[in-house]
């Protein structure tokens, strides 16, 4: 690559207003925060240190790791889910399919679509009562599949993941369109020679040819999983009684409504530290075929 | 350009049409609830409007105090996605396309900035913006969405420039073009599918912000649009009918603008700029 | 390339910029401390004033539209004082109001909630003590809605708005249906007919609880005063009295048995507050136990309204506290920020004094609101306000978390719908409650 003396301070110069940016607004809070959860504080009073005090009581703390458990099924669900229907809409799109650009904005909707909205409207399929799930299950003469959804604490995770693969499988999909651009027409042109055609085709060329992206989207929605907190507090609110808390509910409610800032800074603080930890994993596995 | 089996194009078929119109209802059914009473959805959520409420439309305006707002949100909104795409444009070519001592460590720096929940950082940003005297200013909004936003603009970008063919810019340096002619003229142009993705993105976020224009600005004059749409919900009183007139404007130019993208979203490479 | 490179750093590196980050913020953090206050531009001969008020009074209702009136006449009768209005949504004011107060950076006229909700502010000395000033209300607020506000002898805020939180809003035809022309008086009449509206098929009572209050404050507000006496909750925080005594189990073994008759839709811990107030006006449901506020919906702007009635929670068998009284917040304090100049904080007086005043009350009434001083109506209130006042007049008994700090509260919102699952009982969340509060 370039190695001409004259970039290294291109690049130089090329970052600085980045990273100025970024590490005087984003990184110097992550650090506050740091500092903060050291201390038993409720923002107001004064600060009393306490070392590692909000850490060993989090993790004592048995709706701590209910939350974590809730957050490691969203991101599971969301993996699974996500990304590959992502993939499949980006794949029947990017063709000329008849009315691809409705599709493509149609698909796009639920990305952009007000929370207050998801709410009413996910609400309504849930509902037990007169919901359209239950409603729709007794008709096919399923009735003894019909049960309270969002209540229910054994369904109530499994139901808030399927809106939040409904909710964001557009997101990939755009993401995926864009990478689909970058594979040269020749390509698919050679492959057609060769007979590869469908499924085959898709597996031995398009996906190699956009791992690159699929690795990031992978990352960006484990980021996401653990970051989730607006669907999960309009449907559920976390509850009832906690079972469908996620950190960022647990984090959210220690720091703002009981006023205990300092542990819910060392909440915010095991978010980043888990989301890094697993991403780092993936990552390694991820690239180490990158040649 | 495909020899797909007409089975299989009809089930591509109604499995788009299936999830369109699952995508379609809650738009629909917001856009008819603007139109209604409240009393009217209170009573019967899923019927028509017996007549259309127009003034719905009027007084969600006002109350949401749009014609400030409205402006506020297209100023930080625009501000800070400039500022994002080019920087995080810029730091993505480098990141990709250059071997440099700190690479590994600037890029993973970046990379953590996704990982951050946003509550966590309110008080922090909070305490900052007040001491550099930030408050109340389109700056307060703006830095914050272009720093937390800089990190999966430069991670979805990078990813793409890395994926380019390496001897992209060879006969380039070979005619002695500078880096950043390199970037402008080459690099740039030939992303402009993953541009398209992360300016969409970048326009969704900032214009639905909420959480951060909430705390950092108090000023009526310099308040955005989400701030103005939560004015209709009290504590156990709404007005969601109101709400939906005011969410369906909103929403307008997140439309407009997705479709205007949307070409470039998808009509990056078909010139054939780029030999495999 | 060389990726491996980057994983292995990952870590390393955003370890080792958040120590370095951490020093340089420490030191930052000093900075800003002490240069509050009046940066207004008192500019010219003039003494032009400015002063920042904030409030939640963003949703269209009756009484939003008094206060914002109320402020528009202030400025209209004192032209050097302007007051700049920062409304935030009420589901998020708090959480602004909280986070101002982190930074020492309150406005100079702020809406206050009393009790539990008051004390982060008080003990922060962030709060202008109004005991000089009290004359202005004197014989105008009641005594009652004051104490609130009150922190050790001191008046913090001056209370605009009476609200009740356990108002029975029940449908009269079904009612009817299962024979009952009026509300039972006694809790014993009430499950009763619990019972047959649910052998008929009709879901009793209508809850949104997914926000977690409703429990807390529309039904055990009333329940502790109804089993535990008026004065049971104060007992309670000053330690003469334990959330695990007989009285607070009963309370809440009420929520245990309103569960095991299934007396609740299926749906209440993921509907919100309005959403059941929808159920209760489209029939879906018999009753709805919510705040006065929101009679609004239910009945003055609803065109069926006629087929709402209201009532109190009836007696219980034993119980130490007298029926008819209601649960009740002097809501909407408006308190001055203990930083301001000598200038800025007599203007904020003169607004206080102009705008919690007699001809407030007398709107707020007109409007069909209630308020936390004993006027004379000088105009026609509506039927519905009639009623309320005629229901809510005999006194009242304070919310529970007004009165019981913040953490217990919570405490006990969870326990609550822990109940409604199944999965806690009434001695267990007693006592989780009383733990949580410590003494």
């Amino acid at each position: 690559m370039h190695t001409l003396k004259r970039t290294k301070l291109a690049i130089f110069a090329g970052l600085l207003p980045s990273l100025i940016i970024y590490i005087g607004i984003a990184v110097v809070p992550i650090a506050m925060s740091l500092y903060y959860s050291f201390f038993d504080w409720d923002g107001i009073t004064a600060k009393e240190f306490v070392g590692l005090g909000n850490f060993t009581e989090m993790l004592q703390d048995d709706i701590f790791w209910l939350s974590v458990k809730n957050n490691v099924i969203i991101m599971l669900t969301g993996l699974v889910g996500q990304i590959p229907i992502g993939l499949l809409l980006a794949l029947l799109l990017n063709r000329s399919l008849r009315g691809t650009s409705f599709f493509r904005t149609a698909g796009f909707l639920p990305v952009v679509i007000s929370s207050v909205m998801v709410s009413l409207i996910w609400g309504m399929i849930y509902n037990t009562e007169y919901g359209f799930l239950n409603s729709f299950l007794s008709v096919i003469g399923l009735e003894s599949w019909t049960r309270n959804w969002l209540g229910d604490p054994a369904w109530s995770m499994a139901s808030i993941s399927v809106a939040y693969i409904w909710q964001n499988c557009g997101l990939y999909m755009v993401i995926f369109l864009a990478a689909l651009q970058s594979i040269p027409q020749e390509v698919n042109e050679a492959a057609e020679l060769d007979g590869a055609t469908g499924l085959r085709r898709v597996l031995s060329i398009t996906i190699p040819m956009i791992r690159a992206t699929i690795l990031v989207s992978v990352v960006y929605s484990i980021s996401n999983s653990f970051r989730v907190f607006d669907l999960v507090q309009i449907l559920t609110g976390g509850g009832p009684a906690h079972q469908t808390e996620v950190m960022t509910i647990y984090m959210y409610n220690s720091a703002f409504l009981s006023r205990e800032f300092g542990f819910g800074s060392a909440v915010s603080i095991l978010i980043l530290l888990f989301s890094l930890i697993i991403i780092s994993t993936i990552n390694r596995f991820g690239r180490e075929k990158d040649v | 350009m495909e020899r797909t089996s007409p089975i299989m194009r009809i089930a591509a078929y109604v499995f788009l049409l299936l999830f369109a119109a699952f995508n379609i209802i809650p738009l629909f059914y917001m856009v008819v609830g603007s139109f209604k009473t409240e009393s009217e959805y209170a009573n019967s959520p899923f019927s028509l409007p017996e007549v259309l409420q127009f003034s719905n439309y009027s007084r969600a305006w006002e109350i949401a105090n749009m014609s400030t707002y409205f402006m506020n949100s297209i100023i930080v909104t625009f501000g800070s996605l400039i500022v994002t795409v080019v920087l995080g444009a810029l730091a993505a070519f480098f990141l990709s396309r250059f071997k440099f001592k700190l690479r590994g460590f600037t890029y993973a720096l970046f990379l953590l900035g996704m990982l951050v929940p946003i509550h966590a950082t309110l008080i922090p940003i909070f305490m900052l913006m007040k001491n550099i005297g930030l408050l109340d200013t389109y700056f307060s909004l703006i830095l914050p969405y272009t720093a937390f936003h800089l990190s999966l603009t430069i991670f979805i970008l990078e990813g793409f420039m890395r994926g380019l063919p390496r001897d992209l810019e060879e006969s380039a340096v070979m005619d002695g073009a500078g880096v950043y002619r390199i970037f402008w003229s080459i690099i740039f142009p030939i992303t402009r599918p993953a541009l398209a993705t992360v300016v969409i993105l970048n326009f969704i976020y900032n214009w639905n912000e909420y959480l951060f224009a909430l705390v950092l600005i108090s000023k009526e004059a310099v308040k955005t649009l989400p701030l103005g749409i939560a004015s209709f919900v009290g504590i156990e009183t709404a007005n969601l009918t109101l709400q939906m007139a005011a969410l369906t404007i909103a929403l307008i130019p997140i439309l407009i603008f997705y479709l205007l993208l949307q070409k470039q979203l998808v009509n990056g490479m078909t010139a054939g700029a780029v030999k495999g | 390339m060389k990726n491996r490179h980057a994983t292995r750093t990952t870590l390393m590196a955003s370890l080792l910029v958040l120590t370095m980050i951490v020093v340089a913020a420490c030191g930052g953090n000093n900075n800003g401390g002490g240069t509050n206050g009046g940066n207004s531009g008192g500019a010219g001969g003039e003494e032009q004033v400015t002063l920042t008020l904030s409030h939640p009074w963003t949703s269209p209702n009756p009484d939003n539209d008094v206060y914002k009136a109320r402020i528009a006449a202030f400025e209209e009768a004192n032209p050097n004082i302007k007051i700049e209005q920062d409304a935030v949504a009420a589901a998020q004011y708090k959480t602004k109001l909280f986070t101002l107060a982190t930074a020492n950076n309150l406005a100079d006229i702020n809406v206050v909630w009393p009790g539990a909700d008051l004390d982060p502010l008080t003990s922060g000395d962030l709060l202008l003590p109004l005991n000089d000033y009290m004359d202005n209300w004197d014989g105008l607020v009641r005594e009652g809605s004051l104490t609130g506000y009150n922190v050790d002898g001191n008046q913090f805020a001056i209370p605009t708005k009476q609200n009740y939180v356990d108002i029975v809003y029940y449908n009269k035809e079904l009612l009817a249906q299962v024979g009952y022309d009026t509300f039972p008086e006694t809790y014993a009449d009430f499950i009763d007919m619990v019972k047959k509206l649910k052998e008929a098929g009709i879901t009793p009572i209508s809850l949104g609880n997914k926000e977690k209050w409703p429990l807390q404050s529309s039904y055990i507000s009333v329940l502790a005063q109804r089993f535990g006496g008026a004065d049971f909750l104060e007992k309670v925080v000053a330690g003469e009295a334990k959330f695990t005594d007989p009285e607070f189990v009963s309370a809440v073994g009420v929520i245990d048995e309103l569960t095991k008759l299934e007396a609740f839709n299926v749906d209440a811990n993921n509907m919100d507050s309005v959403q059941a107030q929808d159920y209760l006006i489209q029939g879906k449901a018999a009753m709805h136990i919510s705040s006065a506020t929101v009679d609004a919906r239910i009945r003055t702007n609803n065109e069926e309204g006629d087929k709402f009635g209201i009532a109190l929670f009836p007696s219980v068998e034993g119980g130490k506290g007298e029926a008819g009284i209601a649960a009740g917040v002097s809501q909407f304090g408006i308190a001055i920020s203990s930083q301001l100049d000598e200038a800025k904080q007599e203007a904020a007086l003169k607004f206080l004094e102009f705008f919690v005043s007699e001809d407030l009350y007398q709107d707020l009434t007109a409007a069909g609101i209630l308020v936390p001083a004993d006027i004379e109506p000088n105009s026609d209130i509506n039927p519905y306000l009639q009623e309320m006042m005629e229901l809510t007049s005999k006194g009242s008994t304070p919310v529970f978390d007004a009165v019981v700090p913040t953490a217990a509260a919570k405490e006990l919102e969870n326990g609550l719908q822990a109940i409604t699952i199944g999965r806690s009982t009434p001695e267990e969340v007693a006592a989780s409650t009383q733990d949580e509060l410590g003494n």
